[in-house]
């Protein structure tokens, strides 16, 4: 097995694997030093396969990327964080697939009222409870909804219920995070954040329920150490107003 | 992560070749000296550091994608993101350039590998848009001594290592297609890759 694993690291270098596969490599690499310096060599040889491919892009990039950058917020430098963990595995939440069509079945639900969530039940079963509650958010008489893009990429959106005092938030597509990471969304009220909820570690698309709204004025969205801080440790990448 | 000696060589060659407006005196401005101005904000240095790599960046994602406006859009996304995450880079980690271009690279795979890209792509391919029409309409910079040295070196692994790890890097193909595309077995296609990647550190003299 760790032979096998092994021959691998020279298509993982070249990002030729499959998620399952680098997954696997990428375990094996944090008990196998020479594994690692090897992986490093191939790295930096496979940088240099770009040297061979190398086109002057269009001016009108240029200008697109330096147009951006004022108005992109740039992150807070941290002990806890590397280089190398921007590079961590993609995770595609096997339920990404149900958040598209919940985002589809949202836009139904505001427009004629009729929802169907089958396919929802289907692919998430044990949160069936919650989306019950869910459910009754989406379809309420005061349904309001709101969306925000993100800072770094992604969107969050929200469907409110002031009678229901609760809220479904979907955050879709945010900007990649490690495997040690967390979105975490929080109620603020003036300047006192809440904590309402951690998403599952490295996941950058989630839907949840978010209770008890009790005259909050912004629903915030962070990105935290998996499993979520106390108070916010990062800017808010989305702040959505509440509806009063 | 990655070997940062080598890749500030590399990048030094590419800056020294490119006509820069500071004086001869100052001393040379490297990605990794850029990058690390821009996590102060420094927009001027972000565009330096922009101008110094853009080309391979660029020229990566439209080699592994086959359509310019994507590879504008997915060399957008990782000039940005290195803009914002500029702080976070670590020079013990690997260089400047080395982080840009391998963070290029997964993202153009990871847009090929999503579906979307791939109906189209085979849209393309079925339409008779090929290597030759990349070729024909990619200029690639051939002037530079980068190119020439890595071409150098792929001359000299055999073929079947070269198709292998063109096929993978070029392609964005997981060794698993590359296997199907050369009728080859998948341990056969895993070592070939390997000793071929073996062989090209050596030429390129990958510092160790």
């Amino acid at each position: 097995m760790t032979t096998q694993v092994h021959t691998l690291i020279g298509a993982y270098a070249l990002d030729a694997v499959d998620d399952d596969e680098r997954e696997m490599v990428e375990r094996h690499l944090t008990d196998c030093a020479s594994c690692r310096e090897e992986l490093r060599e191939f790295r930096a040889t496979a940088v240099r396969l770009a040297d061979y491919v190398m086109v002057e892009p269009p001016e009108r990039l240029r200008t697109a990327i330096l147009g951006r950058i004022n108005r992109t917020r740039q992150s807070a430098p941290s002990s806890s964080r590397s280089a190398a963990e921007i590079l961590q595995p993609r995770r595609i939440a096997p339920w990404r697939r149900a958040l598209v069509a919940v985002g589809v079945i949202m836009v139904v639900a505001l427009t004629s009222g009729l929802v169907t969530f089958s396919l929802m039940r289907s692919q998430v079963d044990d949160q069936r409870n919650q989306l019950t509650q869910m459910e009754a958010v989406l379809t309420a008489e005061d349904a309001q909804f709101s969306r925000q893009l993100a800072d770094g990429g992604g969107e969050v959106s929200m469907v409110s219920s002031l009678e229901l005092d609760q809220a479904v938030v979907i955050l879709s597509g945010l900007q990649q995070i490690a495997l040690d990471q967390a979105y975490q969304l929080w109620l603020v009220t003036g300047d006192q954040p809440v904590s309402v909820g951690v998403i599952e570690a490295g996941h950058n698309s989630a839907m949840q329920l978010v209770t008890d709204l009790a005259g909050a004025d912004i629903l915030g969205v962070t990105t935290e150490p998996a499993g979520g801080s106390q108070v916010p440790t990062t800017p808010m990448l989305a702040g959505m107003e509440l509806p009063r | 992560m990655f070997d940062g000696a080598s890749d500030r060589l590399a990048g030094d060659t590419s800056s020294a070749r490119r006509p820069r407006p500071v004086s001869p005196d100052t001393v040379p401005t490297t990605p990794d000296d850029l990058l690390t101005d821009s996590a102060l904000g420094d927009e001027s240095a972000f565009a330096k550091f922009y101008d110094l790599i853009a080309p391979k960046v660029y020229g990566v994602c439209l080699r592994v994608l086959r359509d310019p406006a994507q590879a504008e859009e997915v060399a957008q996304e990782v000039f940005l993101e290195i803009w914002r995450k500029a702080a976070h880079f670590d020079p013990e980690l690997g260089s400047a350039t080395a982080w840009t271009v391998t963070l290029a690279h997964r993202r153009a795979v990871d847009r090929v590998r999503s579906a979307q890209a791939a109906t189209d792509r085979e849209r393309r391919a079925a339409a008779g848009s090929g290597d030759v029409a990349f070729d024909e309409v990619a200029e690639v910079v051939t002037d530079r001594l980068e190119y020439r040295q890595v071409r150098r070196c792929l001359d000299r692994l055999t073929q079947i290592q070269r198709q292998a790890i063109t096929l993978a890097f070029y392609g964005g193909h997981t060794y698993r297609q590359v296997g199907d595309l050369l009728g080859t077995a998948l341990p056969t296609v895993k070592t070939r890759i390997r000793d071929g990647l073996i062989r090209l550190r050596d030429c390129l003299e990958v510092v160790r």
